[in-house]
């Protein structure tokens, strides 16, 4: 079901990319039109999964003067969420090791992300990395936590936890119409940072939303 | 209605002439600095010690003279209280209360556990009441009052007097228990600390985030007998407001002065919280509060200003009449909260002697205000990163928004980027201190910005109720998160400001000695000189600082105290860092994450001279 045709973009300079940057800055931001749509995707095992697409620029913000679709950087083929600090100097010293991915994530996705904002946020801090409160949601599936745990967890809720986290309790959303229908998709949001493929603080690098949905 | 309104006169009438002697005897205790008597130490809140013995010249060479650990690890906001040779120490959930006896190396007197079995004296369980608790299970604090009582304000929101001599319960009532929900139970929860003024205790409520029409209720404090409720939107007469008589801007509010702010019902769960620090004039008998954001984040489903929530408001607490009110975020779109503590002060503004009120509001904006009129005098930034307003309009008292940094103009489903402050505000509940020396203020700071998208929520009773994404990041031009300042609250300009790494989350203490104490929430307590915020002193605490200082004297010898225990809405926004990777790529300070420099647990930590 790939209708697009997406390509990986070569490893991009941090010189590059500001030039590029420069340029698309002085020609009022020429955008480039967004790809088609994708249905909402799912694993070999019928998993919900997301999608991301790469290409160029998009938009610009012209706040930021940012591109509006940069969805994760890259520090010697990490994503920068999960480097260390001492990988990270090293990119900043050789900006060569420095790789940024424009492009998209599917429409389901990115109702995941805000459907995150719905109600998880306020406990299990931003971008899914946990807070002094609550754990990170991108830990928890990067340790092994699947798509039939996620489901319960959030369906159910869990009660009072003991020990170091003794005071926590996690509340069932089954009857919540903010979260129910939603879980799939934030599934494959928090997958997706899991996976280190969406970066933090998105801003909205979504494909359009998919006409059956 | 009328019997209601007659109970109200005759419980009134019948406190006061006990009344007038409680009162007089609290403030009284309030002048003596060896003791702390309530949260803010004094009704003003001002946050001063007129101690002097640790002074800046020695502060240098504080040592810590004991610690105690509450036992709890979540965050712990507020601070203790000494009365006396006890002083007493509140938990976060589950709300423990300890008094330690000074005189006998802080031996535990009592210890009072609300939670029995699992259940909050109101009935629900704890792990019911921490599911609807926003941004982690904070409590701001117990107070007491001279008939010998310490009151804690629960979690469940129960109101509960304890015998400050055993710890045994006097009376306890459950505030607010609307039996609305899944549960059977609201959503509404207790966080801000219980307001003793006379023979009463006066509670807020938390919720906003829930979807709650909050109020403030006024509790007989010998009996725990309910005397009045004052809800922060609705009908005029739920609100104890008088269309002909209250006033804002100086001048009557009208009728339905709420309910014409709102699309039809959506009031009722219009939020309006609660839970700030308050505020209290005896001679001109007023209570001084603000009220939170409106429900949801979403602006777009409640076009109007939605009074009167993020408003200052000024009420009888005899009765709960409110004399004035002041809106200062109308129809907010940033999550604004208008709770910040009201510190009072009677100072020159404009070359005229006022009594003034003075208010450092999460929008950004330092607010000077006459506490007898309710006349807007001084609205100025408090931060120059702030920029979703360019000025407030001093004739109508309006923030002037810029269509750029306002979320419903943008519109539902559009990311509104680089707002500056972010939700958390140019500063949260952490209190300023007031200088009595300097005349300056002494004010904790945030110095963050975000990106902002509305969007549609149902309301489900008893979850959260948010409706927007949220990214937040430093503001322009640097990579800290926070700012310690002093201010003139006359001129409206910053005298001085320290840059810090995170937003400063603690309440101040300035004193006698010449110095401010604040605290980080990388855990430092620091000193510095109040007149130019020079760094004289700084101690690495267990645990993140989101607590208030406070000092005392035993024996002849100050002490200065404060709680750490990271957590709170500092914690949930700030423990993974804020930063995008963008940013990380050039400066180290700002990808810097919270959780790499503390962890959880309550302690409280005492220093002294050695």
């Amino acid at each position: 079901m790939n209708l697009l045709g997406s390509y990986i973009m070569k490893k991009l300079k941090f010189n590059t990319f500001v030039l590029a940057l420069f340029l698309a800055v002085s020609f009022s931001a020429k955008a480039i039109p967004t790809p088609e749509a994708v249905e909402p995707q799912y694993d070999d095992d019928g998993n919900p999964m997301y999608y991301v697409a790469y290409g160029k620029g998009d938009r610009i913000d012209p706040a930021t003067e940012k591109p509006l679709n940069l969805i994760q950087i890259y520090c010697q083929d990490k994503a920068v969420d999960f480097v260390s600090e001492e990988e990270l100097e090293k990119c900043r010293a050789d900006e060569s090791l420095v790789e940024m991915k424009y492009g998209w994530m599917d429409f389901a996705t990115y109702k995941g992300w805000r459907a995150y904002h719905a109600e998880c946020h306020v406990c299990h801090g931003p971008d899914a990395m946990g807070s002094t409160y609550a754990p990170s949601l991108m830990e928890s599936v990067q340790n092994g936590m699947d798509w039939d745990a996620f489901f319960d967890v959030i369906i159910n809720g869990r009660g009072v936890a003991e020990g170091a986290q003794k005071g926590n309790v996690m509340p069932a959303f089954g009857e919540n119409s903010n979260v129910a229908p939603h879980i799939e998709d934030m599934y494959r949001y928090v997958k997706a940072r899991a996976d280190g493929k969406i970066r933090r603080g998105v801003r909205l690098p979504k494909l359009p939303k998919f006409k059956d949905e | 209605m009328s019997i209601l309104k007659k109970s109200i006169i005759a419980s009134a009438a019948l406190a006061l002439p006990l009344a007038v002697s409680a009162n007089s005897k609290l403030e009284k205790m309030m002048k003596d600095p060896s003791q702390w008597v309530q949260q803010s130490g004094d009704y003003a809140g001002h946050r001063y010690s007129s101690l002097d013995q640790i002074n800046k010249s020695n502060v240098g060479s504080l040592k810590v003279a004991w610690t105690f650990s509450t036992g709890v690890l979540r965050g712990h906001e507020g601070g203790p209280l000494v009365i006396g040779d006890v002083m007493y120490v509140h938990t976060a959930i589950p709300n423990i209360v300890y008094a330690l006896d000074l005189n006998d190396n802080q031996r535990i007197i009592w210890k009072y556990n609300p939670v029995k079995g699992g259940k909050y004296p109101g009935g629900e369980t704890m792990d019911r009441v921490i599911s609807v608790m926003c941004c982690d299970n904070v409590n701001r604090g117990v107070n007491y009052h001279p008939n010998g009582t310490i009151v804690l304000h629960a979690a469940d929101t129960s109101v509960i007097a304890l015998d400050a001599k055993t710890g045994k319960e006097k009376w306890i009532t459950t505030n607010l228990h609307s039996g609305t929900g899944k549960y059977g139970v609201s959503a509404s929860t207790g966080s801000g600390q219980p307001f003793i003024i006379k023979d009463t205790v006066g509670v807020g409520c938390s919720g906003a985030e829930f979807g709650v029409r909050c109020n403030w209720t006024s509790y007989d404090i010998n009996s725990g007998k309910r005397l009045w409720r004052a809800y922060s939107m609705g009908p005029d007469k739920d609100m104890l407001v008088d269309p002909n008589k209250t006033t804002s801007m100086l001048k009557p509010i009208g009728k339905d002065s709420s309910l014409k702010t709102w699309p039809g019902d959506a009031w009722k769960i219009g939020g309006g919280s609660i839970w700030g620090f308050y505020g209290y004039d005896s001679k001109l008998n007023t209570l001084y509060y603000g009220t939170g954001n409106p429900s949801t984040w979403n602006p777009v489903v409640r076009p109007g200003d939605n009074k009167w929530s993020m408003t200052i408001m000024a009420r009888n607490p005899d009765n709960g009449m409110a004399k004035w009110l002041y809106q200062m975020t109308p129809y907010d779109e940033w999550d604004y909260d208008g709770v910040n503590e009201m510190i009072l002060v009677d100072m020159k503004v404009k070359g005229k002697n006022r009594q003034a009120l003075v208010h450092f509001d999460r929008n950004g904006f330092a607010y000077t205000m006459d506490r007898a009129s309710g006349e807007l005098l001084v609205a100025e930034k408090y931060d120059p990163a702030v920029n979703w307003a360019t000025h407030v309009d001093m004739k109508t008292g309006r923030p002037q928004v810029v269509d750029r940094y306002s979320t419903a103009h943008q519109g539902e489903d559009v990311n509104t980027t680089n707002i500056c402050p972010a939700a958390l505000g140019t500063k949260d509940q952490q209190p300023a201190a007031y200088d009595r020396q300097s005349g300056l203020f002494m004010v904790p700071t945030n110095h963050v910005c975000m990106d902002y998208e509305p969007f549609k929520v149902d309301y489900v009773a008893g979850n959260a109720y948010v409706g927007a994404t949220l990214s937040m990041y430093p503001a322009p031009g640097g990579t800290h998160l926070g700012n310690f300042i002093a201010w003139d609250a006359d001129k409206g300009k910053i005298v001085w400001s320290n840059s810090e790494p995170f937003s400063v989350w603690s309440g101040a203490l300035a004193t006698a000695g010449g110095i401010t104490f604040y605290g980080t929430l990388e855990g430092y307590a620091k000193a510095v000189e109040s007149k130019t915020g020079k760094e004289l002193f700084k101690f690495k605490t267990p645990s993140g600082i989101i607590g208030n200082f406070m000092a005392y004297q035993h024996k002849g010898k100050q002490y200065v105290g404060i709680l750490s225990g990271v957590g709170g809405w500092a914690g949930i926004g700030l423990a993974a860092g804020l930063t995008d990777p963008t940013a990380g790529l050039g400066a180290v300070g700002a990808y810097s994450a919270l959780a790499d420099h503390t962890a959880l647990g309550g302690v409280l930590t005492v220093f002294a001279l050695p």
